[in-house]
């Protein structure tokens, strides 16, 4: 019998390195474990091998497949539609808004996101779970 | 008895009664007489016939003038020779056996007024054309703009998104070790180099676009310049394996160029040549002239760019778009590059001959070229050079 705590998995979409080291970081400190990904298509096949991921945090702006792309293919996937889905973009375009809307994403945040606002927006989702950080 | 003679004399319309072998008149009412500068004596209707010139306007002929007809619009001449157009019918007078009538009123005036009122509104459509198309124009232009701002504010937010959020896990200490300490203030530090660069060229462009930017330009030793560069991009090329190799037919070639713009442009695009070339291979930087021109060509042995794709190089929409999330460049490089080279009396192309990878040739003048105020010294890096203040 492991005594071993059995990590929620988030997947991490976000092509620049230094942001998401950062978040995937701070993930980690609040005892997730990440799948990372630095472009929509890498994140669509993370999540074919990571169904049982908890959560989605994606960037919009990405190469290969965008953000929006990357959200209506979690939504049409048989296993994975009902995942909590978050944007963490630094763009405010209508008409992304409009699309992440119509695919109910369960948050549209602005980057730059502080360490408050991600643990709020965790809260929301989870709202069972308390957020702390590990030392 | 009504006085029918007395009412056609002072009526509105010409009335003529003419004789049909002869075609002279035997009556014609004033306003005829008046409007055809016709003698008070007979005149004769055949001399109204007129050669026909145009082929869609209609002629008084004999035919018409000797059997009943009706024309709307009709071409004939008055007896002094001028043209006059009108409304005209032609009939055979009941119970005379060779005497005909014409009834004609003068329209030339209206149908010149119709014209002139065709033509004003044909303009007045073609106008309306123009502006509907200026307006599509404006239209897209505006979005253009607008797409220009969103894709700016995104390069500019994510450097900067990376610096917030490291420094704030900095600040609250969730840190795992002294290294990973190190590694958040590296990042720090490069994200902020990165902003650095990206306003800068962000002022670039603007300052560009707005005719605004100033040269310093010298006439200068290419080799010399080129070996600082490549000293410079050595460590870069060293961590691919790649060679840079510098080849001048004539080591002692000349020409005009901002040294800093220069340093600009060969930057950006030896920087693309090293990042699209295979591992272990070889940049060249070949330095060719003709008469007038120097040129810097700038070759790789990746896999070189497609014919089609060529102009998207320099077009910011495209870059900015594209650009490389590995942030080696930002997104408007290559635009900048291409208006600078411009700016300085050159140029900066594409050689499509070119099969073994991707050739830029920069292009630079062996003379002046530019307004005369563009030569002087440059001042120096990160200080005012207040003795070129009056």
């Amino acid at each position: 019998m492991s005594n071993e705590e059995v990590k929620q998995k988030v997947l991490v979409a976000e092509d620049s390195a230094p942001n998401r080291n950062i978040l995937c970081h701070l993930l980690k400190k609040l005892n997730f474990e990440v799948v990372e990904a630095e472009n929509g298509a890498i994140a669509m096949e993370k999540l074919e091998q990571n169904t049982d991921c908890v959560l989605i945090i994606s960037d919009i702006m990405m190469p290969e497949k965008n953000g929006l792309d990357f959200l209506e293919f979690v939504r049409a996937h048989d296993k994975c539609k009902d995942v909590p889905f978050v944007l963490v973009t630094a763009v405010a375009e209508k008409d992304y808004i409009m699309r992440a809307k119509e695919s109910s994403v369960q948050g549209y945040l602005l980057k730059p996101i502080s360490f408050d606002k991600l643990t709020a927006k965790l809260k929301e989702v989870f709202p069972d779970q308390k957020f702390s950080v590990a030392s | 008895m009504i006085n029918f003679k007395n009412i056609w004399s002072r009526a509105n319309w010409g009335l003529i009664v003419y004789q049909g072998d002869t075609g002279k008149s035997v009556y014609a009412n004033n306003y005829a007489k008046q409007t055809l500068n016709a003698p008070e004596i007979e005149f004769c209707v055949f001399d109204m016939i007129t050669e026909p010139k145009r082929s869609n306007v209609k002629y008084l002929n004999k035919d018409l003038l000797t059997s009943e007809s009706f024309s709307t619009e009709i071409c004939f001449k008055k007896l002094d020779g001028q043209f006059i157009y009108a409304e005209l019918g032609t009939m055979p007078v009941e119970g005379e056996e060779n005497l005909f009538a014409i009834m004609f009123k003068d329209i030339t005036y209206q149908l010149k007024l119709r014209r002139d009122l065709m033509a004003k509104q044909d303009e007045i459509t073609k106008t309306y054309e123009d502006l509907l198309k200026q307006n599509e124009q404006l239209k897209e232009l505006d979005k253009a703009k607008d797409r220009f701002i969103a894709l700016i504010s995104h390069e500019l937010r994510t450097p900067l998104s990376a610096m917030i959020a490291t420094s704030e896990v900095l600040k609250m200490g969730l840190v795992d070790s002294e290294e990973q300490v190190k590694e958040f203030n590296e990042t720090i530090y490069e994200q902020g180099q990165y902003l650095l660069e990206i306003v800068n060229d962000i002022l670039d462009f603007a300052k560009i676009r707005a005719g605004r930017i100033d040269l310093y330009v010298e006439e200068d030793p290419v080799k010399d310049f080129l070996d600082k560069i490549v000293t410079q991009f050595s460590k870069f090329a060293e961590d691919k394996q790649i060679q840079l190799q510098v080849t001048m037919t004539n080591e002692e070639c000349r020409c005009y160029f901002d040294e800093k713009r220069l340093r600009q442009v060969v930057s950006n695009v030896l920087s693309n040549a090293i990042k699209f070339s295979p591992r272990n291979s070889t940049v060249h930087l070949e330095v060719q002239e003709d008469d007038s021109m120097a040129f810097i060509l700038i070759k790789d042995e990746g896999d070189g760019i497609p014919e089609d794709k060529i102009d998207a190089i320099f077009d910011e929409f495209v870059t900015l778009e594209n650009i490389n999330s590995h942030q080696k460049g930002t997104g408007l490089g290559m635009p900048i590059s291409r208006k600078l080279s411009e700016l300085m009396g050159g140029k900066l192309k594409v050689d499509t001959n070119y099969k073994d990878g991707a050739c830029f040739v920069i292009s630079l003048p062996k003379q002046r070229i530019l307004d005369d105020e563009v030569y002087r010294p440059k001042p120096m890096d990160g200080e005012i050079d207040l003795s070129q203040i009056a």
